[in-house]
């Protein structure tokens, strides 16, 4: 056994877990924890979607179609996802010419198109980050996730069974003995407050990616056919393009149809082969809700609008989709919304205190032995923790101050917010290398900084500053504002306590 | 002079031991455990849709989902199990029914044709 016993080795587990993967969680913590409110930053990034309660029902073929024929073209499929409380806007996604993903809104009050805003905002940059880290190279970033995942997990229950005394350390605080002693104590604190939410949010964020993390399981039930497991579980339909053209029978009587059948309301139509004689429309119902996300959908035929496939989740599946949505949470609940935020920032506290308990142990003797260790590491919790939050507010900058239109340099703009994230988030590692722990106090100020420079930007390019977001009753983009300032407040006490605690030695 | 020399050899031996099977603990724990967990994901996989007739995509997806709770105590295990060749063992024994189960022929075994 690694230690000296039951106990001895798990605490040796727990702390070379936590050491190697720390860093790793902390980016994946900080990130969910802000797609909590995805749409929400997504109102403050593309500010034409920044728009009333949209209409209940609306027309699809008018509205949407004709956009859809025009701008995707020849694409193998577009999809039409309905607005919602959060969404105000139709989207219409479709990969371009070169195959890639793209969206565009729709205003769903009389069918104009919003001009693009050249970002992926948070629901396509944030996100797919949070997930993948945007290493899709051979699903990388999805094993990494899943690395992660299970260290946490081990962290958790190796966690519990080092600190025996639970309940007397849970209401142990004391944040004026020594730093040291107050970082465990939060440490500990933070970790049993959200034990239950922390061991869920990793189990179903594995449990979403079951088909990644054991693919030849499928295979071997299904051999050569792994398609077929999806449509008996979740109910996908295909066929083949037939090459002869015909026209898109009504979206509008399919969703009709679908809404009847299930008196609920569909929340997503997406038409593969568009003007092909076997186009086929996929109609997805909503789970806005219930917790589970359901895999109902009917399938119809394109051209005459009968029905192919009428799919209905099925018990066993719906028990992943139910794991699935206690992780996306989809379903529309205010408060559940702000608990998911504060239980994602209390894993974040929790896996940052752990490893400054960590390096605040070993820095002293490590420096006397000249062992780079703790310096290293001292360098990715900087990184991880106040770098990734310069990171984001770097992207959030970038996209209000970088130019609407850059068609001179032949940029992608988008890309262009996305490397300023990934830019300055390498800079704070380069920073933190040279600095050591001392870079806390430089990087504090400067989330002090940038913070305000966003909810400043914002004001400049939309005219919506918080008084007028809040009459406006924009909510998301006031609580964005908002929430960037107390960031700002905190990063400011942080960096003032720290200052003040190096001067007392 | 010389024992103390010869208890330092002897006591850099035991460090060599004690870093290899730790090292050979970490890679059994990590990777074994995996491969380990897969194998019994597909053997549960198959012998749900064999033994009690469950539906496949249905199988598939139980044994998926318990796949991860099986892999957090495999690995919970590999860390704790004092017996180094005990673990090696036991993580090899379920690769092995994986194989066993691909290769055998399974109309042969008169539990599957039972329920076949």
């Amino acid at each position: 056994m690694p230690g000296d016993g039951f106990r001895a080795s798990l605490s040796w587990l727990h702390t070379w877990a936590g050491v190697l993967l720390g860093g790793l969680l902390l980016a994946v913590f900080w990130s969910g924890s802000l797609v909590v409110f995805d749409r929400e930053i997504d109102r403050w990034m593309l500010p034409s979607t920044r728009l009333g309660s949209p209409p209940v029902d609306l027309s699809l073929d008018r509205l949407v179609v004709p956009h859809a024929q025009r701008l995707a073209g020849t694409a193998a499929r577009w999809s039409i996802t309905l607005p919602s409380e959060r969404t105000p806007v139709i989207q219409l996604e479709f990969p371009n010419a070169e195959g890639v993903s793209t969206r565009r809104f729709i205003d769903p009050a009389n069918g104009e198109l919003l001009p693009d805003h050249g970002s992926w905002a948070a629901t396509g940059f944030l996100f797919p980050f949070h997930y993948s880290l945007h290493l899709r190279w051979r699903n990388v970033g999805y094993w990494l996730l899943g690395i992660a995942g299970m260290g946490m997990l081990l962290l958790l229950v190796s966690g519990v069974v080092i600190h025996r005394k639970i309940i007397r350390e849970f209401f142990t605080f004391r944040p004026h003995k020594s730093t040291q002693r107050a970082t465990l104590d939060l440490h500990n604190l933070t970790g049993v407050v959200a034990l239950p939410f922390h061991f869920l949010i990793s189990l179903s964020g594995l449990i979403i990616f079951f088909a990644i993390y054991f693919p030849t399981v499928i295979e071997r039930i299904y051999p050569r056919n792994s398609a077929a497991f999806s449509t008996e579980a979740f109910g996908n339909y295909t066929r083949q393009p037939s090459a002869e053209p015909a026209t898109l029978a009504s979206l509008d009587a399919m969703r009709d149809r679908a809404r009847e059948a299930w008196g609920d309301e569909p929340y997503m139509l997406r038409v593969w082969h568009p003007g092909d004689a076997q186009a086929y429309v996929e109609v997805r119902r909503s789970f806005a809700r219930q917790v589970t996300m359901n895999v109902d959908r009917m399938t119809f035929d394109g051209s005459s609008g009968a029905l192919l496939l009428d799919h209905r989740t099925g018990p066993v599946a719906a028990i992943q989709r139910f794991f699935s949505g206690l992780h996306f949470v989809q379903f529309e609940h205010w408060t559940l919304r702000w608990l998911y935020f504060l239980g994602g920032l209390s894993g974040w506290v929790m896996i940052a205190t752990g490893l400054l308990f960590w390096t605040g142990a070993r820095r002293a003797r490590h420096q006397r032995h000249g062992h780079t260790g703790a310096h290293l590491l001292d360098a990715i919790c900087v990184c991880s923790c106040s770098g990734l939050i310069l990171a984001t507010l770097g992207f959030f900058i970038a996209n209000r101050a970088l130019p609407a239109d850059l068609g001179r340099f032949e940029i992608d703009r988008a890309a262009l917010e996305g490397w300023a994230f990934f830019l300055i988030w390498a800079s704070t590692l380069v920073h933190a290398l040279i600095r050591g722990a001392g870079a806390w106090h430089g990087q504090l100020l400067a989330i002090g900084g940038a913070a305000p420079t966003a909810v400043l930007l914002n004001w400049l390019t939309t005219g919506d500053h918080l008084l007028h977001s809040l009459q406006q009753g924009r909510d998301a983009v006031a609580g964005m504002d908002l929430l960037l300032m107390l960031l700002a407040l905190l990063a400011l006490a942080t960096a003032r306590r720290l200052n003040r605690g190096i001067a007392n030695g | 002079m010389h024992s103390a020399a010869k208890q330092g050899r002897q006591q850099h031996q035991m460090d060599w031991r004690h870093h290899a099977s730790l090292a050979l603990r970490v890679l059994a724990g990590i990777g074994g455990g995996f491969a380990c967990t897969v194998a019994l994901v597909s053997v549960s996989a198959r012998l749900l849709v064999q033994l009690i007739g469950l539906a496949s995509h249905e199988a598939v997806l139980i044994a998926c989902m318990l796949g991860f709770v099986i892999y957090l105590g495999l690995l919970l295990w590999a860390f704790v199990e004092p017996r180094l060749w005990r673990l090696c063992l036991l993580l090899l024994l379920g690769i092995a029914s994986d194989l066993a189960l691909q290769l055998g022929p399974p109309a042969s075994l008169p539990l599957i044709t039972g329920a076949g």
